[in-house]
């Protein structure tokens, strides 16, 4: 990897921020850092509220810190504001497009307010690459959720960015278009463009996010690829299985770190997964019982949200 | 400026793409001259037929109306929707992106002012003189500034659109009544007349009307001129410093 490929793109340096309602004042983020490398997808995953949106926001510069810094390319965003967002590539969490015009008039209307002025040729072959051709004169208010979604990523490299933020791109979205998404996020990073995105998906980060920082109640708890984060908790893979033995007995199998009943369900945490299986089955044939719905699940970074944080991205 | 020219174009669109809008601001106008002219079909006010004198009223509120009301909604509208946190992502200067929005208005007021007295001519054989019609574009100008302030400063301190939209409508029904726009002044009770006359829709009324049916300018033309300016600035002034780019949480 050369010197280029490694360098940070988007430095953001001990930042804390707030966020008012009507009922109160939110503490958004406390002492956030982060670095996010040229050429990759970071993801910032999270629940609602983690506080996502808000550093997502800091980074654009539509969101003043109350304290820190962030840096783009190297130029402050609070100071160089304008030159800042120039460089960035921008679809926020709601698509948030004028729905009175026509896909093809908002890809040129949004080129055109970063100084770039699109010829017919490049808005068809834009409106191809997200295929959208067939909605060129269609107001966005008449096209489904996944269009929009796929007319708002149009929108974002319209005017070639180095820098994609994206702030959660396929939320709401059906598996199909969701898929859809993942491939043309796939296809910035081959570009060559750096891509930032939030997402509350674990299989999103997972499957798209070369790095992850774990976000909880405004702080950044872990940052690493979402190998290395799994591999550094040490959790066990689990083994499961529908059957009715003596919980002491399972406990002394091979490779048993942790044994528990949940429902009908056996869960057992285990380092030496086919080793436990092997006894498990001739624990079953003693008591002459049968093993059933048995899976291995490998640790995933839910586990790793889990054990960082005490609760799951689903409970929260 | 061709970056202007996109975006006063793309607002413009997206704000006569509104099904609403082209009701309200084409349709309504046209039908209230309609309604007038069978009420008040033998009506003289001013030595003046009624139509004569009703016409340049109806210009004006149909001006109020696009600013304090659809205005007003529309750009509550972006806030909520999220267009305004898109635009402000950005880099173009908030500066900007208000004058498009200000050209806009004042074009599609323009326009319907046009329709109104156009239609009041083919219809009502509604008369006036070039000079008059020529003193009274300044004067229409001014309306759409006052108008627009007006709109701005309730859309940017009404928490959602639809107060904004009941706040407009509230200040519009007000000063319809009360304002000698399509009812005359010596119709009010003496009490009400002098408060009225401090309102925004009397002023421009008069500085509207004059022209279109006498050829020439307000009487109170300084009076008038500084009353809306007053209105003007403090109304702008509100809505500069209760702007927000996005709905409140």
């Amino acid at each position: 990897m050369n010197e280029k490929a490694t360098e940070n793109v988007i430095e953001v340096s001990q930042i804390s921020a707030h966020y008012k309602t009507a009922k109160q004042r939110v503490n958004a983020l406390n002492d956030v850092n982060l670095r996010v490398k040229r050429g990759e997808i970071f993801g910032l995953l999270g629940p609602n509220g983690a506080g996502k949106t808000t550093l997502l926001s800091c980074i654009q510069g539509l969101h003043r810190p109350d304290a820190g810094s962030v840096t783009v390319a190297g130029l402050d965003v609070v100071k160089h504001d304008a030159q800042v967002k120039r460089m960035l590539g921008v679809q926020l969490q709601r698509t948030a497009l004028m729905d009175g015009l026509k896909a093809a008039e908002l890809i040129e209307a949004y080129a055109a307010l970063y100084d770039t002025f699109l010829t017919r040729e490049q808005i068809h072959s834009l409106l191809k690459r997200f295929d959208l051709v067939d909605q060129a004169n269609k107001l966005a208010r008449q096209m489904s959720g996944g269009q929009q979604q796929r007319l708002s990523l149009a929108i974002a490299v319209s005017t070639d960015p180095a820098i994609v933020l994206l702030d959660e791109p396929t939320e709401a979205l059906d598996p199909g278009a969701r898929r859809a998404v993942w491939a043309m996020i796939r296809e910035f990073k081959e570009q060559g463009r750096t891509v930032v995105l939030t997402t509350h998906s674990m299989d999103e980060a997972e499957s798209l996010c070369g790095r992850v920082a774990i976000m909880d109640r405004g702080r950044v708890v872990a940052c690493d690829t979402p190998q290395q984060l799994v591999a550094g908790m040490g959790i066990n893979p689990m083994l499961k299985g529908t059957i009715e033995l003596p919980l002491e007995q399972v406990r002394r199998l091979a490779g048993a770190a942790a044994v528990r009943y949940t429902g009908e369900n056996l869960e057992i945490e285990t380092a030496q997964p086919a080793a436990t299986l092997n006894a498990l089955y001739e624990l079953a044939g003693k008591h002459g019982r049968t093993l059933r719905d048995v899976a291995i699940r490998q640790p995933n970074l839910e586990d790793v949200y889990l054990k960082l944080t005490g609760y799951s991205l689903n409970q929260s | 400026m061709k970056r202007f020219w996109i975006l006063s174009r793309s607002l413009f669109l997206s704000y006569v793409r509104e099904p609403q809008t082209l009701f309200w601001n084409l349709v309504f106008p046209v039908f209230l001259l309609v309604i007038y002219r069978v009420v008040f079909s033998s009506g003289v006010i001013n030595d003046a037929d009624y139509m004569t004198w009703v016409v340049p009223g109806v210009v004006v509120l149909n001006i109020l109306s696009f600013g304090m009301i659809g205005g007003s909604a529309f750009m509550t509208q972006m806030r909520e929707s999220g267009v305004l946190r898109r635009l402000q992502a950005t880099p173009t200067p908030p500066a900007m992106l208000f004058s498009a929005y200000v050209v806009v208005n004042l074009v599609a007021c323009l326009m319907q002012t046009a329709l109104v007295m156009a239609f009041a001519r083919v219809a009502f054989q509604w008369t006036t003189t070039l000079t008059g019609l020529l003193i009274s574009l300044p004067m229409i100008l001014i309306a759409v500034i006052v108008s627009v302030a007006l709109g701005q400063c309730i859309s940017s301190l009404a928490p959602k659109q639809n107060t904004a939209l009941v706040v407009g409508q509230l200040f519009y029904f007000l000063q319809m009544f009360v304002a000698g726009l399509v009812l005359p002044f010596e119709m009010l009770p003496e009490w009400l007349q002098n408060p009225a006359r401090l309102l925004p829709a009397y002023a421009v009324g008069e500085l509207v009307r004059t022209p279109l049916m006498d050829g020439h300018l307000s009487n109170d033309l300084l009076r008038n001129v500084l009353l809306v300016v007053t209105y003007t600035v403090i109304a702008g002034l509100l809505a500069t410093r209760f702007f927000r780019w996005e709905a409140k949480q």
